[in-house]
């Protein structure tokens, strides 16, 4: 039964991870310009197909696929931005919502078009497949790997944040917008690289997913809904609060395919919507 | 003295002016009876598009103008479905009373959902309401004893409407049902929106902070609005299944709650006929191109979406009155 | 002894170590006209908003005419007859004035549940409502959306919005606060032509208009009351002016 756990809290955590690389984007933009932007999740799905366009046509191996899925994610959201997204924010949530939401209808029927409606699927590295065996359960490589990723995307993350002038511009723009401003720190130009690093990381996470649920044209909606769940728990802005929601989503999420795969989604939106009535801003969130 | 008096009589004659029936408004009622002339091939069309309009007038009580954003309206469209349906399958196929049944259901479920919805906003509030229609369609997958799971509800039948009019493949009766039905809310509504509620809802809407200080129970108004709405929805899910013999998953789903806010959007909230016009369009749009590719509805739709969030905000009937604002100011 | 229209004791607040309201104790009497003043900073908006409710205190009590209500609610305190105004306008952008204080009489009436009947059905509350924007020279722009309403207006149907809700208690915040100089005039009449029996209390910058109106002074400075009185004492206080350290101050 211990092994049982093991394995779940194992696969969960992992999972978790990739829904944090997803999210954490998501909740730093949401927190620092309170852009609702839906269409995190085709950023991600950006990075994922450009992975398997450099992977299954181009050969690219899968280590230097990353990195270019990070950038090119990176890239389109810093171009929507400029050209697109500035204009609204000022304008009402739902205006931002229904604007992004196009934006993903577009993408997955772009995708369609592109790459068709099939599953996409990879080949890793070998020494990135197979598994430790401990007793009864195995651990898979890929997920270690995912895990040890993520720990250290986190931790360079908040490193930028708490250590570097680029961080302090941001933490400041986000406390004090007019304040910095007459400061002299470029706004736009800190919340424009928050932004597309924040895609980067979708894009990363996309082409991460993969290999551990898949990818088809329907990714950036099947997703958002995730991604939403764990920036809304986790509270806008709280890096911190995505990697505990991710990890909360992940674990719940294995744990009741599990052990009571009947009642589908059920528990983890009763559990989303518990949380959230009883603490609106987020488990981390600010206020 | 009798300054003050007549200078009273000038803003009630004007805010009379605000609240009567304008000839565009009785031109578009008499012309949604011509599709019985016009086009009697497509009458259950015609219907579906009734039934769209009443839910996203429902929705226009929430969002248009009590202005909370709800993500899970489908929730009490599908409850009233399945209310009419579950009445119908198991021998009350009396289609009137099946309407009222499915109305005070969804009523007192938003009634009691109020409680928690009122007390929410943005992010926090989208989320919730998602959350709890994604919980009731998970639990009405899962009831497949009761609701018939992924294959929907067998063995709706309906009686015929006053005993003399049947449902039929035609959809004439379809038609007039709905669109009687939908007549008959909007005056409603119309009614509502008009009156002292209806403007509490608008400063609601407008500035809460300003309504706490004037001494308004904000929470109190919007639940009303909310449970109202609510009622609503599932009048117009229960015509859903009621016209079509038959009601599915599909009308709890997000996709149904995006669709309905699509169309709301698309005609502009906070307008009245916005959700009917943009029900209309949307319903239209997507019939003719319901032999293509599904993709490339998501396609053109995602496109309209950017381009009406980005040049015409409001809605269709938002940039007419902007037409009209322009020519007026013009005028002068 | 009647009971002040408007008290406080002991209000305490603090926002991490940020002290907005330390031992505030105020007393309001019935019909007075008493001026809130000290520099930016000092805690006077947040004071007031302490008071209508908005801000919980961390521990004192906020009392009208003598009764308790620091537990009450903001919308609770405003049906007792608490008003106030914003700094910041707080309008209904896209209303009509006519329908911005039919809406607050409404509101006090009771009315604002009826959904049956149409708006122009209730005259006595739109006549009402006509009569406070008349009152605030408001009438001619009552049809015009306030968005489109010049600063100065708008400023008066903060006041016109506050007043329809007959209160006992009236809490300005800086009135007269970005209306233009030529506009300002019509605003202090208004509120000179308020009624005997309100109690006001207002927060101002301008010593003009704080000497014109105010039959007492309350100087606030760091989240505390550092010292009240008359305004020929104020004027002569050297502390005030330590306070303002050459602020322009009408002597």
């Amino acid at each position: 039964m211990t092994g049982a756990v093991a394995g779940v809290l194992y696969d969960g955590f992992a999972y978790g991870m990739l829904l944090f690389l997803l999210s954490v984007g998501l909740s730093v933009t949401l927190g620092t310009m309170n852009f609702v932007n839906l269409a995190h999740g085709s950023f991600a799905m950006v990075g994922g197909y450009v992975a398997v366009t450099l992977m299954n046509r181009l050969n690219w191996p899968f280590l230097a696929a990353l990195p270019a899925a990070f950038v090119s994610a990176a890239l389109i959201s810093m171009v929507l931005e400029r050209v697109l997204f500035r204009r609204f924010y000022r304008a009402s949530d739902l205006d931002q919502c229904l604007l992004t939401i196009g934006i993903v209808f577009v993408s997955i029927a772009s995708a369609a078009y592109l790459f068709g409606t099939q599953q996409e699927a990879v080949r890793i590295p070998d020494w990135l497949a197979g598994s430790y065996v401990v007793g009864a359960q195995t651990f898979g490589i890929y997920r270690l790997f995912l895990i040890v990723v993520a720990l250290a995307l986190a931790a360079l993350l908040v490193g930028a944040l708490e250590f570097t002038r680029f961080g302090a511009k941001v933490r400041a723009a986000v406390d004090n917008q007019r304040m910095a401003r007459g400061l002299g720190v470029d706004v736009d130009r800190a919340f424009a690289l928050t932004f597309a690093l924040g895609g980067g990381l979708a894009g990363l996470g996309g082409a991460l997913a993969i290999e551990l649920v898949g990818l088809d044209h329907n990714f950036a909606f099947t997703y958002l809904i995730y991604v939403l769940i764990v920036v809304s728990v986790g509270g806008l802005g709280s890096i911190g609060g995505s990697f505990v929601a991710a990890a909360l989503l992940g674990v719940s999420t294995v744990a009741g395919e599990y052990w009571a795969p009947q009642t589908g989604s059920f528990l983890i939106y009763f559990i989303m919507v518990a949380i959230l009535a009883a603490r609106p801003s987020g488990l981390f969130g600010k206020r | 003295m009798a300054g003050a008096a007549v200078g009273a009589q000038d803003l009630q004659a004007w805010l009379a002016t605000r609240t009567r029936w304008r000839a565009v408004e009785i031109a578009f009622w008499l012309a949604c009876l011509t599709p019985y002339v016009l086009a009697p091939d497509y009458l259950q069309l015609a219907s579906q598009i009734a039934i769209a309009a009443l839910f996203a007038l429902s929705l226009d009580l929430v969002l248009g103008y009590a202005g909370l954003i709800s993500l899970g309206h489908a929730a009490f469209f599908g409850l009233g479905a399945y209310t009419a349906g579950l009445l119908a399958a198991n021998g009350w196929g009396e289609p009137l009373s099946g309407l009222a049944a499915a109305a005070v259901f969804t009523g007192a479920c938003g009634f009691l959902v109020s409680f928690v919805v009122v007390r929410f906003r943005g992010l926090a509030l989208i989320m919730i309401t998602l959350g709890l229609a994604q919980m009731l369609e998970s639990a009405a997958n899962s009831a497949n004893w009761l609701t018939g799971g992924a294959d929907g509800l067998q063995g709706v039948a309906m009686q015929p409407l006053f005993g003399a009019f049947s449902f039929d493949l035609w959809g004439r009766t379809a038609y007039a049902y709905s669109l009687a039905v939908l007549f008959l809310v909007f005056l409603l509504v119309r009614r509502i929106t008009n009156s002292p509620f209806g403007l509490s809802l608008r400063g609601i809407r407008e500035n809460e902070s300003r309504m706490t200080a004037l001494g308004a129970s904000n929470r109190a108004h919007l639940r009303k609005a909310f449970t109202l709405a609510a009622a609503i929805a599932g009048m117009a899910g229960a015509l859903l299944t009621q016209t079509t013999q038959t009601a599915s998953l599909q009308t709890l789903g997000f996709q149904k709650s995006a669709d309905v806010l699509v169309m709301l959007v698309l005609g502009g909230a906070g307008r009245l006929y916005g959700g009917l016009l943009g029900a209309l369009v949307y319903m239209i749009a997507r019939d003719q191109f319901s032999d293509v590719d599904p993709q490339y509805w998501y396609f053109w739709i995602g496109l309209l979406l950017i381009a009406v969030m980005t040049f015409l905000p409001g809605g269709i009937l938002g940039g007419l009155s902007r037409l009209l604002e322009r020519r007026r100011s013009r005028a002068k | 002894m009647t009971e002040p229209a408007l008290s406080t004791r002991n209000l305490n607040k603090k926002f991490g170590s940020l002290t907005v309201a330390r031992d505030i104790c105020l007393s309001l009497p019935r019909g007075a006209r008493h001026a809130l003043i000290g520099p930016n900073g000092a805690g006077k908006t947040s004071l007031v908003n302490l008071v209508t409710g908005v801000l919980t205190p961390d521990s004192g009590d906020v009392l009208l005419e003598g009764e308790i209500v620091t537990t009450s609610s903001a919308a609770q305190r405003a049906r007792r007859g608490l008003a106030r105004t914003f700094q910041i306008n707080s309008l209904f952008a896209k209303l009509t004035p006519i329908e911005a204080v039919t809406l607050a009489v409404c509101e006090r009436r009771g009315l604002s549940g009826k959904w049956w009947r149409s708006l122009p059905d209730f005259g006595e509350a739109v006549e009402e409502a006509g009569e406070i924007l008349t009152s605030l020279h408001l009438r001619a722009c009552a049809t015009r959306l306030t968005c489109e309403l010049p600063y100065g207006e708008q400023r008066l149907l903060e006041i016109a919005l506050a007043l329809a809700t007959k209160p006992a208690v009236l809490l300005l915040d800086e009135p007269g606060a970005g209306v233009p100089k030529d506009e300002t005039a019509q605003v202090f009449t208004a509120i000179e032509a308020l009624s005997e029996d309100l109690s006001i209390l207002f927060i101002e910058h301008d010593m003009n208009v704080v000497f014109r109106f105010a039959s007492k002074i309350v100087v606030m400075a760091a989240g505390a009351i550092v010292v009240e009185g008359s305004p020929p004492e104020i004027a002569r206080d050297a502390l005030v002016r330590e306070i303002y350290l050459g602020k322009a101050r009408h002597g």
